[in-house]
Protein backbone atom coordinates (compact mmCIF):
# COMPACT_ATOMS: atom_id res chain seq x y z
CA UNK A 1 0.00 0.00 0.00
CA UNK A 2 1.72 3.50 -0.93
CA UNK A 3 2.65 5.61 2.04
CA UNK A 4 -0.05 8.13 1.36
CA UNK A 5 -3.01 5.82 1.17
CA UNK A 6 -2.34 4.43 4.48
CA UNK A 7 -3.24 7.24 6.36
CA UNK A 8 -6.94 7.90 5.28
CA UNK A 9 -7.10 4.36 5.27
CA UNK A 10 -6.28 4.34 8.80
CA UNK A 11 -8.26 6.69 9.88
CA UNK A 12 -11.49 5.48 7.57
CA UNK A 13 -10.65 2.00 9.57
CA UNK A 14 -10.93 3.94 12.87
CA UNK A 15 -14.06 6.10 11.90
CA UNK A 16 -15.43 2.64 10.44
CA UNK A 17 -15.13 0.94 14.11
CA UNK A 18 -16.40 3.69 15.93
CA UNK A 19 -19.69 3.56 14.08
CA UNK A 20 -19.58 -0.32 14.41
CA UNK A 21 -18.98 -0.25 18.02
CA UNK A 22 -21.96 2.75 18.54
CA UNK A 23 -24.55 0.61 16.55
CA UNK A 24 -23.59 -2.79 17.61
CA UNK A 25 -21.33 -2.73 20.64
CA UNK A 26 -23.43 -0.14 22.99
CA UNK A 27 -26.61 -0.72 23.91
CA UNK A 28 -29.49 1.91 23.62
CA UNK A 29 -30.39 3.75 26.24
CA UNK A 30 -34.02 2.67 28.03
CA UNK A 31 -35.66 5.99 28.45
CA UNK A 32 -33.91 7.93 25.46
CA UNK A 33 -33.74 4.66 22.34
CA UNK A 34 -32.27 5.18 19.72
CA UNK A 35 -31.58 9.16 19.70
CA UNK A 36 -29.11 8.85 22.23
CA UNK A 37 -26.59 7.17 19.81
CA UNK A 38 -26.07 10.96 18.67
CA UNK A 39 -24.66 11.50 22.23
CA UNK A 40 -21.25 9.81 20.68
CA UNK A 41 -20.83 12.25 17.70
CA UNK A 42 -21.99 14.83 19.83
CA UNK A 43 -19.37 14.55 22.61
CA UNK A 44 -16.36 13.51 20.37
CA UNK A 45 -17.01 16.82 18.23
CA UNK A 46 -17.48 18.94 21.18
CA UNK A 47 -14.21 18.04 22.33
CA UNK A 48 -12.73 18.64 19.24
CA UNK A 49 -14.59 21.96 18.68
CA UNK A 50 -12.57 22.93 22.16
CA UNK A 51 -9.66 21.41 21.26
CA UNK A 52 -9.24 23.38 18.31
CA UNK A 53 -9.10 26.90 19.99
CA UNK A 54 -6.51 25.46 22.09
CA UNK A 55 -4.62 24.76 18.92
CA UNK A 56 -5.62 27.86 17.63
CA UNK A 57 -4.50 29.59 21.02
CA UNK A 58 -0.84 27.75 21.01
CA UNK A 59 -0.52 28.80 17.02
CA UNK A 60 -1.06 31.97 17.18
CA UNK A 61 1.18 32.74 20.29
CA UNK A 62 3.79 30.62 18.54
CA UNK A 63 3.42 32.90 15.29
CA UNK A 64 3.07 36.05 16.79
CA UNK A 65 6.86 34.92 18.66
CA UNK A 66 8.31 33.51 15.66
CA UNK A 67 6.63 34.78 12.56
CA UNK A 68 6.55 31.43 10.55
CA UNK A 69 3.52 31.10 8.23
CA UNK A 70 3.68 27.34 9.26
CA UNK A 71 1.83 28.39 12.51
CA UNK A 72 -0.46 30.59 11.33
CA UNK A 73 -1.60 28.17 8.33
CA UNK A 74 -2.24 25.62 11.38
CA UNK A 75 -4.26 28.10 13.08
CA UNK A 76 -6.15 28.92 10.48
CA UNK A 77 -6.38 25.18 9.22
CA UNK A 78 -7.64 24.78 13.42
CA UNK A 79 -10.39 27.55 13.31
CA UNK A 80 -11.89 25.82 10.13
CA UNK A 81 -12.29 22.89 11.40
CA UNK A 82 -12.96 23.89 15.37
CA UNK A 83 -15.65 25.44 13.17
CA UNK A 84 -16.89 22.45 11.35
CA UNK A 85 -17.02 20.44 14.33
CA UNK A 86 -18.92 23.00 16.42
CA UNK A 87 -21.22 23.17 13.90
CA UNK A 88 -21.78 19.37 14.31
CA UNK A 89 -21.81 20.18 17.90
CA UNK A 90 -24.65 22.91 16.94
CA UNK A 91 -26.49 20.57 14.54
CA UNK A 92 -26.42 16.80 16.79
CA UNK A 93 -27.11 18.68 20.26
CA UNK A 94 -30.83 19.66 18.97
CA UNK A 95 -31.50 16.75 17.03
CA UNK A 96 -30.89 15.09 20.41
CA UNK A 97 -32.23 17.69 22.25
CA UNK A 98 -36.25 17.62 20.95
CA UNK A 99 -37.76 14.08 21.87
CA UNK A 100 -35.30 14.29 24.91
CA UNK A 101 -36.13 17.66 26.65
CA UNK A 102 -39.11 18.59 24.03
CA UNK A 103 -37.26 21.62 22.74
CA UNK A 104 -35.02 22.34 20.08
CA UNK A 105 -33.06 25.05 22.20
CA UNK A 106 -32.20 26.23 25.68
CA UNK A 107 -30.10 28.85 27.15
CA UNK A 108 -27.98 25.95 29.06
CA UNK A 109 -24.19 27.17 30.01
CA UNK A 110 -22.63 24.42 27.64
CA UNK A 111 -25.28 25.26 24.54
CA UNK A 112 -25.23 29.12 25.00
CA UNK A 113 -20.91 28.95 25.65
CA UNK A 114 -20.53 26.34 22.31
CA UNK A 115 -22.59 29.04 20.17
CA UNK A 116 -20.55 31.68 21.58
CA UNK A 117 -17.24 29.72 20.84
CA UNK A 118 -19.04 29.48 17.25
CA UNK A 119 -19.30 33.22 16.66
CA UNK A 120 -15.69 33.91 17.87
CA UNK A 121 -14.35 31.52 15.53
CA UNK A 122 -16.81 32.78 12.65
CA UNK A 123 -15.29 36.22 13.35
CA UNK A 124 -12.01 34.46 13.16
CA UNK A 125 -12.56 33.45 9.68
CA UNK A 126 -14.11 36.20 8.69
CA UNK A 127 -10.92 37.88 10.02
CA UNK A 128 -9.07 35.98 7.75
CA UNK A 129 -11.07 36.27 4.54
CA UNK A 130 -11.40 40.06 4.59
CA UNK A 131 -7.75 40.76 4.86
CA UNK A 132 -5.52 40.14 1.81
CA UNK A 133 -2.16 41.07 2.37
CA UNK A 134 -0.59 38.06 4.41
CA UNK A 135 1.44 39.34 6.67
CA UNK A 136 -0.93 41.73 8.12
CA UNK A 137 -3.83 39.19 7.79
CA UNK A 138 -1.71 36.25 9.72
CA UNK A 139 -0.69 39.21 12.49
CA UNK A 140 -4.07 40.31 13.29
CA UNK A 141 -6.17 37.14 13.15
CA UNK A 142 -3.38 36.00 15.74
CA UNK A 143 -4.31 38.70 18.22
CA UNK A 144 -8.05 37.71 17.77
CA UNK A 145 -7.51 34.49 18.29
CA UNK A 146 -5.55 35.13 21.89
CA UNK A 147 -7.83 37.36 22.80
CA UNK A 148 -10.91 35.11 21.60
CA UNK A 149 -9.42 32.16 23.39
CA UNK A 150 -8.87 33.90 26.79
CA UNK A 151 -12.34 34.73 27.34
CA UNK A 152 -13.70 31.50 26.68
CA UNK A 153 -13.56 30.49 30.27
CA UNK A 154 -14.97 33.34 30.93
CA UNK A 155 -17.72 33.13 28.57
CA UNK A 156 -18.48 29.72 30.20
CA UNK A 157 -17.91 30.67 33.84
CA UNK A 158 -20.31 33.42 33.26
CA UNK A 159 -22.77 32.09 31.51
CA UNK A 160 -22.93 28.86 34.38
CA UNK A 161 -23.00 31.07 37.40
CA UNK A 162 -25.82 33.27 35.74
CA UNK A 163 -27.83 30.39 35.22
CA UNK A 164 -27.33 28.67 38.30
CA UNK A 165 -28.31 31.86 40.04
CA UNK A 166 -31.78 31.48 38.20
CA UNK A 167 -34.48 28.44 38.27
CA UNK A 168 -33.32 25.75 35.80
CA UNK A 169 -36.04 24.48 34.26
CA UNK A 170 -34.89 21.46 31.81
CA UNK A 171 -31.24 19.79 33.47
CA UNK A 172 -28.73 17.83 32.04
CA UNK A 173 -27.31 16.24 35.03
CA UNK A 174 -27.73 12.72 35.63
CA UNK A 175 -26.76 10.55 32.59
CA UNK A 176 -25.34 6.96 33.64
CA UNK A 177 -23.46 5.71 31.08
CA UNK A 178 -22.48 1.87 31.02
CA UNK A 179 -19.21 0.34 30.66
CA UNK A 180 -20.22 -0.51 27.34
CA UNK A 181 -20.92 3.21 26.63
CA UNK A 182 -17.63 4.49 28.05
CA UNK A 183 -15.68 2.45 26.03
CA UNK A 184 -17.86 3.34 22.66
CA UNK A 185 -17.50 7.27 23.90
CA UNK A 186 -13.50 6.70 24.44
CA UNK A 187 -13.30 5.64 20.94
CA UNK A 188 -15.07 8.17 19.57
CA UNK A 189 -12.97 10.81 20.87
CA UNK A 190 -10.15 8.70 19.62
CA UNK A 191 -11.67 7.83 15.97
CA UNK A 192 -12.57 12.14 16.12
CA UNK A 193 -9.31 13.39 17.45
CA UNK A 194 -7.52 11.12 14.81
CA UNK A 195 -9.70 12.35 12.00
CA UNK A 196 -8.97 16.11 12.77
CA UNK A 197 -5.54 15.78 13.38
CA UNK A 198 -6.02 14.12 9.28
CA UNK A 199 -7.83 16.67 7.80
CA UNK A 200 -5.57 19.64 9.93
CA UNK A 201 -2.50 17.66 8.10
CA UNK A 202 -4.45 17.90 4.82
CA UNK A 203 -5.38 21.75 5.29
CA UNK A 204 -2.05 22.84 6.45
CA UNK A 205 -0.25 21.22 3.09
CA UNK A 206 -3.14 22.92 1.02
CA UNK A 207 -2.38 26.35 2.47
CA UNK A 208 1.11 26.04 1.46
CA UNK A 209 0.75 25.04 -1.19
CA UNK A 210 -1.60 27.65 -2.19
CA UNK A 211 0.79 30.53 -0.49
CA UNK A 212 3.55 28.84 -2.77
CA UNK A 213 1.33 28.74 -6.11
CA UNK A 214 0.68 32.77 -5.34
CA UNK A 215 4.38 33.68 -4.92
CA UNK A 216 5.38 31.61 -7.93
CA UNK A 217 2.48 32.90 -10.03
CA UNK A 218 3.64 36.69 -8.89
CA UNK A 219 7.39 35.99 -9.93
CA UNK A 220 6.06 34.73 -13.46
CA UNK A 221 4.35 38.03 -13.55
CA UNK A 222 6.86 40.10 -12.41
CA UNK A 223 9.43 38.15 -15.01
CA UNK A 224 7.21 38.75 -18.15
CA UNK A 225 6.91 42.64 -17.08
CA UNK B 1 6.96 55.47 34.71
CA UNK B 2 6.56 59.19 34.51
CA UNK B 3 7.05 59.73 30.58
CA UNK B 4 4.88 56.45 30.25
CA UNK B 5 2.32 57.98 32.03
CA UNK B 6 2.37 61.33 30.57
CA UNK B 7 2.21 60.00 27.21
CA UNK B 8 -0.91 58.28 28.28
CA UNK B 9 -2.37 61.37 28.77
CA UNK B 10 -0.85 63.48 26.12
CA UNK B 11 -2.75 61.32 23.84
CA UNK B 12 -5.83 61.14 25.87
CA UNK B 13 -5.49 64.78 26.24
CA UNK B 14 -5.18 65.02 21.86
CA UNK B 15 -7.92 62.64 21.27
CA UNK B 16 -10.33 64.33 23.49
CA UNK B 17 -9.56 67.69 22.00
CA UNK B 18 -10.02 66.38 18.76
CA UNK B 19 -13.50 65.34 19.94
CA UNK B 20 -14.49 68.36 21.08
CA UNK B 21 -13.15 70.60 18.20
CA UNK B 22 -15.47 68.40 16.04
CA UNK B 23 -17.85 65.86 18.10
CA UNK B 24 -19.33 64.17 15.12
CA UNK B 25 -19.05 60.17 16.84
CA UNK B 26 -20.47 62.11 20.33
CA UNK B 27 -22.99 63.57 19.05
CA UNK B 28 -23.90 61.17 16.59
CA UNK B 29 -23.76 58.08 19.56
CA UNK B 30 -25.76 60.69 21.96
CA UNK B 31 -28.51 60.81 19.20
CA UNK B 32 -28.66 57.14 19.13
CA UNK B 33 -28.84 56.47 22.14
CA UNK B 34 -31.74 59.01 22.97
CA UNK B 35 -33.62 57.92 20.34
CA UNK B 36 -33.25 54.16 21.65
CA UNK B 37 -34.94 55.48 25.09
CA UNK B 38 -37.40 57.23 23.16
CA UNK B 39 -37.66 53.81 21.21
CA UNK B 40 -37.85 51.12 24.73
CA UNK B 41 -40.14 54.37 26.01
CA UNK B 42 -42.62 53.50 23.21
CA UNK B 43 -42.26 49.92 23.60
CA UNK B 44 -42.94 49.82 27.66
CA UNK B 45 -46.29 51.52 26.16
CA UNK B 46 -47.29 48.70 24.53
CA UNK B 47 -45.49 46.17 26.97
CA UNK B 48 -44.78 47.71 30.09
CA UNK B 49 -41.67 46.21 31.48
CA UNK B 50 -40.69 45.38 35.14
CA UNK B 51 -38.53 47.88 36.13
CA UNK B 52 -36.07 46.10 38.61
CA UNK B 53 -35.38 43.30 36.17
CA UNK B 54 -35.69 45.19 32.73
CA UNK B 55 -34.40 48.33 33.21
CA UNK B 56 -30.85 47.09 33.64
CA UNK B 57 -31.29 44.78 30.39
CA UNK B 58 -32.66 47.55 28.36
CA UNK B 59 -30.02 50.00 29.41
CA UNK B 60 -26.62 47.54 29.11
CA UNK B 61 -28.15 46.68 25.25
CA UNK B 62 -28.14 50.54 24.25
CA UNK B 63 -24.76 51.40 26.13
CA UNK B 64 -23.31 48.03 24.55
CA UNK B 65 -24.36 49.66 21.06
CA UNK B 66 -23.20 53.29 22.26
CA UNK B 67 -19.60 51.70 22.74
CA UNK B 68 -19.90 49.83 19.28
CA UNK B 69 -20.34 53.25 17.62
CA UNK B 70 -18.16 55.13 20.28
CA UNK B 71 -14.93 52.95 19.76
CA UNK B 72 -15.69 52.85 16.14
CA UNK B 73 -13.82 55.67 15.13
CA UNK B 74 -10.64 55.14 17.42
CA UNK B 75 -8.11 55.04 14.79
CA UNK B 76 -9.66 57.00 12.10
CA UNK B 77 -8.03 60.09 12.19
CA UNK B 78 -4.10 57.95 12.26
CA UNK B 79 -5.82 56.35 9.35
CA UNK B 80 -7.23 59.07 7.37
CA UNK B 81 -3.81 61.75 7.82
CA UNK B 82 -1.68 58.61 8.24
CA UNK B 83 -0.02 59.28 10.98
CA UNK B 84 0.09 56.24 12.93
CA UNK B 85 4.39 56.15 12.32
CA UNK B 86 4.54 59.54 14.10
CA UNK B 87 2.88 58.69 16.82
CA UNK B 88 4.97 55.25 17.29
CA UNK B 89 7.70 57.35 17.45
CA UNK B 90 6.79 59.70 19.82
CA UNK B 91 5.96 57.21 22.74
CA UNK B 92 7.94 55.42 24.96
CA UNK B 93 6.10 52.26 24.82
CA UNK B 94 3.28 51.32 22.13
CA UNK B 95 1.35 50.47 24.70
CA UNK B 96 0.99 54.26 25.64
CA UNK B 97 -1.11 55.01 22.28
CA UNK B 98 -3.76 52.22 23.20
CA UNK B 99 -3.66 53.12 26.79
CA UNK B 100 -4.07 57.09 25.71
CA UNK B 101 -6.57 55.62 23.50
CA UNK B 102 -8.81 53.54 25.68
CA UNK B 103 -8.64 56.49 28.47
CA UNK B 104 -10.33 58.98 25.85
CA UNK B 105 -12.86 56.29 25.20
CA UNK B 106 -13.93 55.75 28.84
CA UNK B 107 -14.15 59.06 29.12
CA UNK B 108 -16.49 59.30 26.27
CA UNK B 109 -18.43 56.67 26.55
CA UNK B 110 -19.14 58.16 30.74
CA UNK B 111 -20.10 61.13 29.41
CA UNK B 112 -22.42 59.64 26.94
CA UNK B 113 -24.05 57.21 30.23
CA UNK B 114 -24.21 60.36 32.08
CA UNK B 115 -26.67 62.01 29.54
CA UNK B 116 -28.31 58.02 28.58
CA UNK B 117 -29.06 56.75 32.20
CA UNK B 118 -30.79 59.62 33.89
CA UNK B 119 -33.35 60.28 30.99
CA UNK B 120 -34.09 56.57 30.87
CA UNK B 121 -34.89 56.08 34.28
CA UNK B 122 -37.17 59.52 33.45
CA UNK B 123 -38.74 58.22 30.32
CA UNK B 124 -39.39 54.97 31.39
CA UNK B 125 -40.61 56.11 34.76
CA UNK B 126 -38.68 54.05 36.81
CA UNK B 127 -37.88 54.35 40.49
CA UNK B 128 -33.89 55.25 41.20
CA UNK B 129 -31.82 52.25 42.30
CA UNK B 130 -31.87 51.09 46.12
CA UNK B 131 -28.17 50.89 46.23
CA UNK B 132 -26.71 53.75 44.14
CA UNK B 133 -22.93 53.23 44.41
CA UNK B 134 -23.55 49.73 43.43
CA UNK B 135 -25.44 51.05 40.39
CA UNK B 136 -23.18 53.16 39.54
CA UNK B 137 -19.78 51.09 40.11
CA UNK B 138 -21.56 48.52 37.64
CA UNK B 139 -21.87 50.72 34.45
CA UNK B 140 -18.57 52.36 35.52
CA UNK B 141 -16.95 48.97 35.51
CA UNK B 142 -18.93 48.20 32.14
CA UNK B 143 -18.37 51.14 30.23
CA UNK B 144 -14.75 50.90 31.29
CA UNK B 145 -14.66 47.09 29.74
CA UNK B 146 -16.32 47.98 27.00
CA UNK B 147 -14.20 50.32 26.22
CA UNK B 148 -11.08 48.23 26.49
CA UNK B 149 -12.01 45.73 24.38
CA UNK B 150 -13.72 48.21 21.92
CA UNK B 151 -10.50 50.10 21.74
CA UNK B 152 -8.66 47.04 21.23
CA UNK B 153 -11.18 45.48 18.62
CA UNK B 154 -11.76 48.72 16.82
CA UNK B 155 -7.88 48.88 15.67
CA UNK B 156 -7.80 45.54 14.50
CA UNK B 157 -11.30 45.76 12.06
CA UNK B 158 -9.46 49.29 10.81
CA UNK B 159 -6.32 47.14 9.80
CA UNK B 160 -8.92 44.39 8.30
CA UNK B 161 -10.25 47.09 6.26
CA UNK B 162 -12.39 49.19 8.44
CA UNK B 163 -15.82 48.04 7.42
CA UNK B 164 -18.27 48.68 9.70
CA UNK B 165 -19.81 45.77 10.18
CA UNK B 166 -16.50 43.95 11.56
CA UNK B 167 -16.03 45.64 14.81
CA UNK B 168 -19.65 44.28 15.91
CA UNK B 169 -18.85 40.70 15.25
CA UNK B 170 -15.34 40.82 16.60
CA UNK B 171 -16.48 42.74 19.76
CA UNK B 172 -20.05 41.40 20.38
CA UNK B 173 -18.95 37.59 21.22
CA UNK B 174 -15.96 38.73 23.28
CA UNK B 175 -17.78 41.46 25.12
CA UNK B 176 -20.47 39.01 26.83
CA UNK B 177 -19.12 37.62 30.12
CA UNK B 178 -18.87 41.44 30.95
CA UNK B 179 -22.33 42.31 30.09
CA UNK B 180 -23.70 39.35 32.07
CA UNK B 181 -21.82 40.56 35.11
CA UNK B 182 -22.71 44.21 34.94
CA UNK B 183 -26.34 43.30 34.43
CA UNK B 184 -26.65 41.27 36.94
CA UNK B 185 -24.48 44.22 39.09
CA UNK B 186 -27.23 46.66 37.78
CA UNK B 187 -29.97 44.76 39.03
CA UNK B 188 -28.49 44.14 42.46
CA UNK B 189 -28.05 48.11 42.72
CA UNK B 190 -31.82 48.08 41.48
CA UNK B 191 -33.07 46.17 45.01
CA UNK B 192 -33.13 42.85 43.06
CA UNK B 193 -31.98 40.06 45.92
CA UNK B 194 -29.46 37.64 44.80
CA UNK B 195 -25.47 37.24 45.12
CA UNK B 196 -23.70 40.34 44.55
CA UNK B 197 -20.06 39.55 44.66
CA UNK B 198 -19.62 37.28 42.06
CA UNK B 199 -20.89 39.77 39.28
CA UNK B 200 -18.29 42.34 40.88
CA UNK B 201 -15.31 39.83 40.69
CA UNK B 202 -16.11 38.55 37.24
CA UNK B 203 -16.69 42.11 35.92
CA UNK B 204 -13.23 43.04 37.82
CA UNK B 205 -12.00 40.28 35.86
CA UNK B 206 -13.49 41.21 32.75
CA UNK B 207 -11.83 44.74 32.71
CA UNK B 208 -8.71 43.32 34.27
CA UNK B 209 -8.48 40.75 31.26
CA UNK B 210 -9.32 43.22 28.53
CA UNK B 211 -6.97 45.92 29.82
CA UNK B 212 -3.70 43.14 30.09
CA UNK B 213 -4.49 42.71 26.33
CA UNK B 214 -3.79 46.10 25.37
CA UNK B 215 -0.65 46.05 27.34
CA UNK B 216 0.51 43.11 25.88
CA UNK B 217 -0.49 42.81 22.39
CA UNK B 218 -0.04 46.49 21.82
CA UNK B 219 3.31 45.72 20.27
CA UNK B 220 1.80 43.48 17.43
CA UNK B 221 -0.91 45.36 17.11
CA UNK B 222 0.29 49.11 16.39
CA UNK B 223 3.08 47.35 14.03
CA UNK B 224 3.51 49.62 10.62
Amino acid sequence: MPRTAALPMGVAAVMLTNIGLIFFYAPVERTMGLVQKIFYHHVASAWIGMAAFVVVFICSIAFLVQRQPRWDYTARASAELGTLFTTIVLVTGPLWARPVWNTWWTWDPRLTSTLIMWFMYAAYLLLQSVVSEGETRSRLAAIYGIAAFVNVPLVFFSIRWWRSLHPVVISTAGTGLTREMQLTLASSVIAFTCLYAYLLHLRVRMLRVEEQTALLEAQIIREET
Amino acid sequence: MQPFVHSILLIASKDLRSELRRPVSFLSTIVFCLLMVFLFGWMQMLAPFEATSQFPVFVWVILLFASLFGTAQTFAAEVENDSLTALLLAVPETSCILLGKLLANTVVLTAISLVTVPLAFVFWDAPGPERMHVFALAIWLGVAGLSSLGTLLSSVAEQAGGLAVLLPVFMLPLSLPLVIAVVELSHAGMGATGGLQPWLYLALVCDLLFLSLNLLLAGVLLEV
